[in-house]
């Protein structure tokens, strides 16, 4: 099937793009979704506007949607931005990097539904553990870019997710309910190299912003270097 | 042996319930409650006389080690002779020392009777009057033996009618403290008088008394008596006039038995329907009825396993049988009934109503636990929540020398606090440290010796006492908003300080969180003008004494929230933002709320944050305080040496309350901070040439002087590794 996906640039939609490729599929685009609304409930994306370079290392074709933000407002302005796109490149499926959030899922599933489009989400039900574990073990390499739950601290911001950061986060799954792959908003990531890329993103300049109980990392100035 | 001969027949007298008397010492530290109780062991055959004797040198820990026995109440069974009949006495032994006050109200709700003992020296003191005042509000009869008398005639050379006047002041002193607490039915009834025994006399270290009746009988004189002890016949007094006599006889006339007993007594400390089965069964003290069982203490054995004593109210317990608890919810069978003997237990197939049994087999039940036979578990209220008078104040960190003495450690702290429910263990989340809470820094070091004792003598190091200090506010203020981290669920709460009768009403156990909404909304309308509605919307009443009230009206997911934010309100109450110390007295209202729909959006790392954000911000902005624990010090001193104490109370940020005189006795009552008592007692002792006598209890807990406060938030913080400065109310404020 020709898929595009709906990429945020994150560990999951990265990962979901991996699975769908491995599994004999062609993806035709990622579909990158920019929010005007910092709260927006479906589209989170720190660092939206490096999804183009990802997309440049990994050589496949990068789509923008802009969206106002607004609560099931921003689900239709997707909706006819998908529409239009499906003619244009021959889009027979989305595919998805959810897992749990089934707020997100319903409303991508109606956007198929309505456009007779096929939906995959190979990430969906996973447990957390096992996720986590496949991101390490195909190397991935990953920057927590925005941090939103209790036991999440400042210091998580641009740091990488590994063995350490993987233990904390089903400590702190065990202790507060948090769902370790990050479903609830808990923290959002950022993938500089995975086995898709061709070339890799280094980070030359970042800068770190911490209101209170939550905080974002945002890349400055980056490099895409040889692998 | 004796003793075995006696416990046969113990057994056998079990059962005829009119010769029951259950009771227990009531006295001030150190007034002789352990010489007593040793006296009337030795009487009973129990512990031989050479022992008793040995143990009058030594204080009463050093006595508790002499017999491998714990400072905590132990109960005995004696055998006592009087005009014919043989009578079972259920002693409740209560240790005397002032941080034991818990123990002392565990013990009280399974006895009739109270003997009080005073020091003739010494008179009527706040322990004293503590004890006696709990034992009237769980209607157990006092009766009064004055102890060391020899003192007033050896030490302070009175005459024979200085004697007597003295005894008569501590007698009328006495029964005014009756008049006082006692509820107005027994207020006559339970007055003491001597010409009707009673009152007893006599010398625990000497090991003779009597009542009036007794040597009225043997045609002498409350003078022939002192003149005897003047010219030194000691054991000519001892033989003629054995204390334990004295105390057991006038135990079996004035103590009544369970059957009379539990008629007054059951309607007063059990809130059930007293005309329900089970209600008449306990008023009747029915061996036959429904199996209930009061549980006073739970000591762990170290080869037994949990020891669960407690009155049998009504029916039988018989090894074998299962039983249900009230409290833990779950069922048990029970491995062994037995009765006590001093630290022995001894076996016995049954126990029927009326009587003290110690059970074993039972390892989720703890002292306040209410015990039925499985089939009676919906018909039986239980007895009414176990009420605890003081708070710990004192906390030390402790740890064991050599790491591999770790689970050692543990395991005795585990169970010294599942014996002891005012001793708090907990673990410091951060630092890994056990901490031990308790009444005061004697309780800790009894408890530490009580430590070295179970675990075989390990090595410990421990910390300095530190005071445990309070947050409140005075000011309502809201609502505050909180946002959690995902900016998804905001939540709206208002913060006010509790009044004071509300504060008393969670204290002293009126209301509590698991009891009827209605009814406890009731309470609170009648008694601390709460609006209905608002006490109907109570979730939860923590332990600090704070509450947590929802006025929210059919808000979408509040419901499913509801757990998490009581559990966040715990936690948030249990570390305060000012020094990370307990807030006290603080009403959280839930005003309001915004909930993510997708439960993922909506889990405890997004709920709690929010919550805390509102609660502490709310807090910060209503003017907070910290408050000090306060210890009242009662004392007595010579009018030569007042001088020198008065300095002391007052170079310890001390008040005076009251200062009396008694001949040439000063009788002080002063407030001192807890933080500043450390070395009192030391200080004490010198100012005073070592001739003042005082106790010391917890009084309240009273704002820190606002010039030390921040100097004092400061060094708390500095000492938990937190940054020097409380934060600021805009610090809990999302953007």
């Amino acid at each position: 099937m020709r898929v595009a996906i709906l990429y945020s640039g994150g560990k999951d939609s990265t990962l979901s793009a991996y699975r769908i490729l491995r599994a004999g599929h062609v993806i035709v685009a990622l579909i990158s979704v920019i929010s005007h609304r910092n709260d927006s409930w479906m589209f989170h994306i720190p660092n939206v506007e490096l999804t183009k370079v990802q997309a440049e290392c990994m050589g496949i074709r990068w789509e923008r949607v802009e969206v106002s933000g607004e609560k099931e407002v921003e689900v239709q302005e997707l909706q006819s931005a998908i529409s239009l796109m499906k003619g244009r490149l021959g889009i027979e499926a989305l595919g998805t990097g959810a897992i749990a959030s089934r707020y997100q899922k319903d409303r991508v599933g109606s956007i198929c539904r309505s456009l007779g489009l096929g939906e995959l989400s190979p990430l969906w039900g996973s447990p957390e553990d096992a996720l986590l574990r496949e991101l390490l073990d195909l190397r991935f390499e990953i920057y927590f870019t925005s941090v939103s739950a209790e036991g999440l601290g400042r210091d998580w911001l641009g740091s990488k997710l590994g063995e350490s950061r993987m233990a904390s986060l089903l400590m702190l799954k065990r202790k507060y309910g948090i769902n370790a792959s990050g479903e609830g908003g808990e923290y959002e990531t950022f993938v500089c190299d995975s086995p898709l890329f061709k070339r890799r993103i280094k980070v030359l300049e970042s800068e770190t912003i911490w209101h209170h109980n939550s905080g974002t990392w945002e890349i400055k100035k980056f490099d895409t270097v040889e692998k | 042996m004796p003793k075995y001969k006696q416990t046969e027949e113990i057994i056998k007298l079990m059962s005829n319930k009119v010769n029951i008397r259950n009771c227990g010492t009531l006295a001030h530290v150190d007034h002789g409650k352990t010489t007593l109780s040793d006296s009337l062991l030795a009487g009973a055959g129990l512990i031989s006389p050479k022992i008793a004797a040995l143990a009058l040198a030594l204080d009463y820990v050093e006595i508790e080690q002499l017999r491998q026995m714990t400072v905590k109440a132990a109960n005995v069974s004696l055998l006592h002779e009087r005009n014919g009949q043989s009578y079972v006495i259920n002693l409740v032994d209560t240790p005397g020392h002032v941080d034991f006050t818990g123990h002392v109200t565990r013990s009280l709700r399974v006895m009739d009777g109270g003997i009080c003992v005073v020091d003739s020296v010494e008179g009527l003191m706040t322990q004293t009057e503590t004890v006696l005042r709990q034992g009237m509000e769980e209607k157990v009869r006092p009766l009064l033996y004055i102890n060391k008398i020899d003192r007033l005639i050896k030490e302070l050379r009175l005459s024979p009618q200085e004697v007597e006047n003295r005894l008569l002041k501590i007698i009328q002193d006495f029964n005014a403290m009756i008049e006082t607490y006692a509820d107005p039915e027994f207020k006559e009834k339970w007055k003491v008088n001597p010409n009707k025994g009673q009152v007893a006399f006599g010398s625990a270290l000497h090991k003779w008394g009597f009542t009036l009746p007794i040597i009225a009988a043997k045609k002498m004189k409350f003078a022939d008596i002192i003149n005897a002890y003047t010219k030194g016949e000691i054991e000519g007094l001892q033989k003629e006039f054995p204390l334990d006599t004295a105390i057991l006889d006038m135990v079996v006339d004035h103590i009544p038995n369970p059957v009379d007993a539990q008629k007054y007594r059951i309607p007063k400390i059990w809130k059930g329907d007293i005309n329900s089965p089970i209600g008449q069964a306990m008023n009747n003290c029915d061996e036959k009825g429904p199996l209930v069982i009061c549980v006073n203490k739970v000591i762990v054995d170290a080869h037994a396993g949990p020891v669960v004593t407690g009155r049998v109210f009504s029916g039988t317990i018989h090894e074998g049988e299962t039983v249900y608890g009230l409290m833990c919810k779950t069922e048990g069978r029970v491995q062994q009934v037995s009765l006590y003997m001093g630290p022995y237990r001894e076996i016995t197939p049954e126990m029927a109503a009326g009587n003290i049994v110690a059970i074993l087999g039972l390892e989720n039940v703890r002292s306040g636990e209410t015990l039925v036979r499985p089939a009676d578990k919906e018909m039986m209220s239980p007895f009414e929540k176990m009420k605890y008078i003081s708070d710990p104040v004192v906390t030390m960190a402790i740890e064991p020398k050599f790491s591999r003495d770790l689970p050692k450690l543990i395991d005795s702290l585990h169970k010294m606090a599942i014996e002891d429910p005012t001793l708090t263990v907990k673990i410091n989340q951060e630092t890994g440290e056990y901490l031990i809470a308790g009444m005061g820094s004697l309780h800790l070091e009894i408890a530490l010796w009580d430590l070295k004792q179970r675990t075989g003598g390990i090595e410990i190091t421990t910390t300095p006492p530190i005071v445990v200090y309070r947050e409140s506010l005075t000011k309502a203020l809201g609502p505050f908003e909180g946002k959690s981290p995902n900016k998804h669920n905001r939540l709206y709460a208002s913060v006010a300080p509790l009044s004071e009768q509300t504060v008393k009403l969670i204290q002293d156990g009126t209301i509590y969180e698991d009891m009827d909404t209605k009814e406890r909304a009731r309470i609170l309308r009648e008694q601390a003008s709460w609006e209905t509605d608002e006490a109907r919307g109570i979730w939860a009443i923590d332990s600090f004494v704070n509450m947590f009230v929802d006025a929210t009206k059919g808000l979408q997911y509040i419901r499913e929230i509801k757990d998490t934010l009581v559990q966040a309100f715990r936690l948030d109450v249990a570390e305060g933002p000012l020094a990370r110390e307990p807030i006290r007295g603080m009403k959280v209202t839930m005003n309001d709320a915004t909930v993510h729909e997708d439960p993922a959006h909506r889990g405890p790392a997004q709920i709690m944050p929010a919550i805390r954000d509102a609660i502490f911000c709310g807090f910060l902005s209503a003017n907070p305080v910290l408050l000090e624990p306060i210890m009242k010090l009662d004392m007595k001193v010579p009018q030569d040496y007042l001088g020198g104490v008065t300095r002391i109370v007052a170079g310890k940020r001390g008040r005076i309350i009251s200062l009396d005189q008694a001949g040439d006795v000063m009788h002080l009552i002063s407030e001192i901070p807890v933080s500043e008592t450390f070395d009192m007692s030391d200080e004490l002792r010198s100012a005073t040439a070592g001739k003042a006598f005082w106790g010391t209890e917890f009084a309240r807990w009273s704002p820190v002087p606002q010039s030390l406060t921040a100097e004092t938030i400061r060094k708390i913080r500095e000492r938990k590794g937190l940054s020097p400065e409380p934060p600021k109310p805009e610090e809990f404020m999302s953007m």
